[in-house]
């Protein structure tokens, strides 16, 4: 059973996926992101990073060694512990928010634990068909989360047509701020206003998703979490 | 505000009685609850359903008179005092992640058992 699993993401884990990370270098992640209080967006980057770490790795053990002491360790023997209040009030959460996020149709995970294979949108890789007014090279391999997110940000954006008597150059893609301020400059003033078209987005045909065999026990006797690359 | 704890009908009667027990021993537990989590009646479910998680204990405990909500209102006043702000961790309130409100011994359980007995509550039976 293969279900996608969309946890939302952050630029600095974006940014680590390309420049390689290791545990011990994400200890301060993993520990910042449940020190405190806790929050869906932080649950998510928590599992992230986690799936990011096994991706790397290859496997991931979260357990919950007491109510202030969460212990993280991989497949190549490297081990941190963080302590952070309430472990096992936010391990809790963190699988219920696993859980949730891993429903798919009628495959749903108990919140208290069970078995699955994931494949995190982060990793599924995808081969750039088109690439638009990407910027993109044909042929780019890379993630199916960071395409969609390059093609985001260009639905935002028009692209010059037609510059008039603008200083945008033809074929230019600008945002949608900068283009109604220059339109709002030269209303003003009386010149010829630029006519632009929404940017061409990249298309992509999808690779093999990465898969991870996630296992996770979470009652009040155990709560570890294990993610494993297959 | 309202909030919902998806539980077992046995429990839920228990807790509307009693308030909620974080020494509460599920069977064949070696450890206890040591805490007592809800979720707003009106959402958001980020973490889940409470009616999700009754049927869920139902399931896992069929002895127990089936699934069951138990419903409570806290005023916003008295929740101040004892809760979070929104994805907060604050010094003697519960851990409030907005989708779930975690009420454990130090944080803010002691002052929800406190105002329990003048709380509007009621079980919702689930079919």
């Amino acid at each position: 059973m293969t279900t996608a699993v969309r946890f939302l993401d952050d630029a600095s884990v974006q940014i680590q996926q390309h420049v390689g990370l290791d545990l011990v270098s994400s200890k301060a992640i993993l520990e910042t992101l449940l020190s405190g209080g806790v929050d869906v967006g932080r649950m998510d980057r928590f599992l992230s990073q986690l799936f990011l770490l096994a991706e790397k790795s290859e496997v991931v053990l979260v357990t919950v060694l007491d109510k202030e002491r969460i212990q993280v360790s991989s497949h190549s023997g490297d081990t941190v512990e963080f302590k952070t209040t309430l472990a096992k009030a936010k391990f809790r959460m963190i699988c219920a928010r696993f859980s949730r996020q891993s429903s798919l149709g009628k495959t749903t995970v108990s919140p208290y634990g069970g078995n699955i294979v994931v494949a995190p949108a982060e990793a599924i890789s995808v081969k750039v068909e088109s690439v638009g007014d990407t910027g993109l090279l044909p042929g780019s391999i890379l993630s199916e989360r960071a395409i969609q997110e390059i093609n985001d940000r260009l639905r935002e954006c028009k692209k010059i047509s037609d510059p008039g008597d603008s200083i945008f150059r033809h074929g230019k893609i600008v945002s949608k701020e900068a283009y109604e301020e220059m339109c709002f400059a030269l209303a003003t003033s009386g010149k010829r206003l630029p006519t632009c078209v929404p940017p061409t987005l990249a298309t992509y045909v999808s690779g093999a998703p990465s898969g991870f065999d996630v296992s996770f026990e979470n009652s009040a006797d155990h709560q570890r979490l294990q993610i494993k690359r297959v | 505000m309202l909030y919902h704890h998806g539980t077992t009908r046995h429990r839920a009667e228990a807790i509307i009685k009693n308030g909620p027990d974080a020494k509460y021993r599920e069977t064949g537990g070696t450890e206890s609850a040591e805490g007592f989590s809800v979720a707003p009646a009106f959402g958001p479910f980020d973490n889940g359903e409470p009616i999700e998680y009754a049927r869920l204990k139902a399931k896992l405990f069929p002895a127990e008179g089936g699934p069951a909500i138990v419903e409570f209102n806290i005023p916003d006043e008295m929740a101040r005092d004892f809760i979070g702000g929104s994805g907060l961790l604050e010094d003697g309130k519960a851990l409030n992640a907005v989708c779930e409100v975690r009420f454990e011994v130090s944080f803010g359980l002691e002052q929800l058992l406190d105002a329990w007995e003048s709380l509007e509550k009621r079980v919702i039976f689930i079919q």
